[in-house]
């Protein structure tokens, strides 16, 4: 199961609800990952405080207690000058990630 | 073949019509489960009355759950937007992300997400 984030925190609920989904999945015991590309990739900026939404990064870490890698487009963050926490799994292209995931749901 | 189609989109977006004619059509052969997640919960309010040119989604829903489709809403995306399930089209189900979501990706054969 890979759980793919395009969106950025915040602007919408998609991100957030995308986090929520692979922690479903991640609950229920199915591998899950998650991939953060284009504006996605603004979810992993340190220090976010929210004042009416949920925190993001928080659920980023509770998904990393549950074993879900969370991967990065590398061109994605370099466009945007983030520099990603070193949990982050950097990667060049998607094919690896899509082709081993059975189940894709985009965010 | 089992397929599962998952919604976020909310009334008056076209992948609702996208989602509700690709069920139309699996469902002649094959066996549809859909479930509804975030804008996409408010699809199934009964007495929904669109206006002019755009399609009725709640009667289009009926239909499909008279043809044998199986709908499943967030529980928690349709409390965050106040629909009560007393609101909601016969026969639609208000279940769990945790335990419904899985679910549906474990039983269907192919998974589609409209957006």
């Amino acid at each position: 199961m890979l759980i793919l984030i395009t969106k950025a925190p915040y602007g919408t609920e998609d991100a957030y609800a995308g986090f929520r989904a692979a922690l479903m999945t991640s609950a229920s015991g199915m591998k899950t990952d998650v991939l953060l590309m284009d504006d996605g990739v603004f979810n992993l900026v340190e220090k976010q405080n929210p004042a009416d939404f949920p925190s993001n990064l928080k659920e980023i870490k509770i998904l990393r207690g549950l074993d879900v890698e969370i991967y990065c487009m590398k061109n994605d963050l370099e466009k945007r000058n983030i520099k990603p926490p070193d949990y982050v799994k950097i990667v060049d292209k998607i094919s690896e990630l899509v082709l081993k995931n059975e189940v894709i749901l985009t965010f | 073949m089992n397929l599962g189609i998952i919604l976020t989109s909310g009334i008056a977006n076209s992948g609702v019509n996208t989602a509700l004619k690709l069920a139309d059509a699996a469902l002649k052969k094959h066996n549809v489960k859909i479930f509804c997640y975030e804008d996409g919960v408010a699809v199934t309010k009964k007495g929904q009355e669109p206006m002019r040119n755009f399609t009725n989604t709640g009667n289009e829903i009926e239909g499909l759950i008279n043809n044998g489709l199986d709908i499943i809403i967030c529980g928690s995306c349709a409390r965050a937007r106040g629909i009560k399930e007393n609101e909601l089209i016969n026969r639609v189900r208000t279940g769990k992300t945790g335990k419904d979501l899985p679910e549906l990706i474990d039983w269907a054969d192919k998974i589609v997400m409209v957006k």
